[in-house]
């Protein structure tokens, strides 16, 4: 490295091994990634970030309104279910990516999650995948008008409403942690 | 001699160079993508203001941040307000530093190293 | 139905392995133009709003962002290369880092090279005349950009600058600068 390296610790890894952070953001179309804690303000930067972005893109404003919608629900929800960090807690940082390539425009959300939310969540993502557009449409009015607000009926009429906007399967991923943990993770795509 | 008063943005400073109420000031923050574009209209008042100087006029400039290319053009109007001054128009600069940004108070006292013209640098 | 690779999500533990790793918060990659540099500059002033560091760390962090990615605004090529501009800010028990890149061309590696090699030698007696001298007499659009803008960063963070260039074709270069903003 230049010159400089004495200043900084020996952990610190080199500017050259950047660059296979670079090419998997390349390979995976992901332009933006946040890691960290995220707070109301927090998901309001990053909306803001993102409508800027998509102001030299010149979207349509359907598309626009969609992917704003779904980045509120997806923010709102990592949010929401933010776990204490107590001791043994296993510390995993909760991510947001924003990707865009030729047809789609990438979304992405990773979170830890309680182990005994996970199987309601799973049912209602595959519930939400296996059905068409009016199926999504009559299971978002009966939804809402039963409303449960029990914390283990998934994730309410977010996900459907993501479903819904997005138009295409929700991908998802559960990784168990330990007994108590997972990680979620959830891709969103919507058309350009 | 043309007022003038711009607004100031997120990446633009307030301007207001207004000889009827004599207020002489730029303020604010100074990022612009295109900093000979946005001081044009002031790097222009300054040379009407060569032709037809106004006695112990003070400009003001409070800034909270500016970049490198707005440093560049900041020296450019502090040079030509020295050149006016050297020409026998008394006047005066007063740059403005936020009591807790010592970096914009060594700012004010580079540019008062720089150039030659009356330079007052106050805490606010 | 979707056949794309990133159906995959195993990616994701990567990229957050990787943004662990590197202590970093933030990371963008594409386009760069003054409504991404504000945007970009706007998430991280808030990022550092909710910190209890001093308005100092925050104002030096916010003057190393907008150099570095407005350089790459105006320096960095805008065709084929525009999707490969790099901006990270991490944070570590030093301080910020904050990390810019993006590909340039063959001929402006070692005038570049050179000057920040001479900047990291400069004592800050030095680094202040350097700077006088500059902005007497740089013209705005030198063509090796950057100019004044280096000196700016090593006056402001008072540490060297790290930098590396890789090599992309016979044509291009990418690089890359690291810079710490301590306490």
């Amino acid at each position: 490295m230049e010159n400089a390296s004495k200043k900084f610790t020996a952990n610190q890894s080199s500017l050259a091994h950047l660059s296979s952070f670079h090419a998997l953001l390349d390979e995976k179309d992901i332009m933006l990634v946040y890691c960290g804690e995220f707070s109301q303000e927090l998901n309001k930067t990053l909306l803001a970030f993102t409508e800027r972005k998509f102001k030299a893109e010149n979207l349509e404003d359907n598309t626009r309104r969609k992917i704003f919608n779904i980045m509120v629900e997806l923010l709102q929800n990592i949010s929401k279910n933010k776990i204490e960090n107590l001791e043994g807690t296993p510390e995993v940082s909760a991510i947001f990516m924003l990707g865009t390539n030729e047809e789609d425009y990438i979304l992405v959300t990773s979170n830890m999650i309680r182990n005994e939310k996970v199987p309601p969540l799973k049912d209602r993502l595959d519930q939400v995948n296996s059905l068409d557009k009016e199926g999504l449409k009559n299971l978002y009015k009966d939804e809402r008008l039963n409303a449960t607000f029990s914390e283990t009926a998934g994730a309410g009429i977010g996900i459907i409403d993501i479903a819904r906007k997005s138009e295409k399967k929700l991908i998802y991923n559960f990784e168990k942690i330990d007994d108590k943990f997972s990680v979620y993770s959830l891709l969103i795509r919507v058309s350009k | 001699m043309e007022i003038i008063n711009i607004a100031a943005t997120e990446d633009t400073p307030k301007v207001v160079l207004d000889h009827v109420n004599k207020v002489f000031e730029i303020s604010g923050r100074s990022l612009p993508e295109d900093v000979v574009v946005f001081y044009q209209p002031v790097i222009q008042w300054l040379d009407d203001l060569e032709k037809s100087p106004i006695p112990n006029l003070e400009l003001a400039i409070k800034l909270e941040y500016f970049n490198t290319a707005s440093s560049k053009l900041i020296l450019d109007i502090l040079l030509k307000l020295e050149e006016i001054n050297q020409n026998g128009t008394p006047l005066k600069v007063k740059w403005y530093y936020l009591s807790s940004d010592s970096d914009m108070r060594e700012a004010g006292e580079e540019y008062s190293e720089i150039v030659s013209l009356p330079f007052e640098i106050t805490e606010y | 139905m979707n056949t794309k690779a990133i159906d995959d999500l195993t990616f994701v533990s990567e990229v957050r392995k990787q943004m662990d790793d590197n202590r970093l918060m933030l990371s963008y990659r594409g386009e760069m133009s003054q409504e991404i540099v504000m945007a970009l500059l706007n998430m991280t002033e808030h990022k550092l709003s909710q910190t209890s560091f001093d308005t100092s760390i925050k104002s030096r962090v916010f003057a190393v962002m907008v150099e570095c990615l407005q350089n790459i605004t105006q320096h960095s090529d805008k065709t084929s290369f525009a999707r490969s501009n790099m901006f990270m800010i991490g944070y570590t028990d030093k301080g910020y880092m904050v990390y810019s890149g993006n590909v340039i061309t063959h001929e402006k590696v070692e005038e570049l090279r050179s000057k920040i090699t001479r900047i990291n030698t400069m004592t800050e007696e030095e680094l202040k005349e350097f700077y006088k001298f500059w902005i007497k007499n740089e013209a705005l659009s030198g063509k090796s950009g950057f100019g004044l803008g280096l000196i700016h960063i090593a006056r402001k963070t008072g540490n060297p600058l790290d930098f590396d260039f890789e090599k992309i074709d016979d044509e291009h270069y990418f690089f890359s600068l690291r810079t710490l903003v301590d306490h």
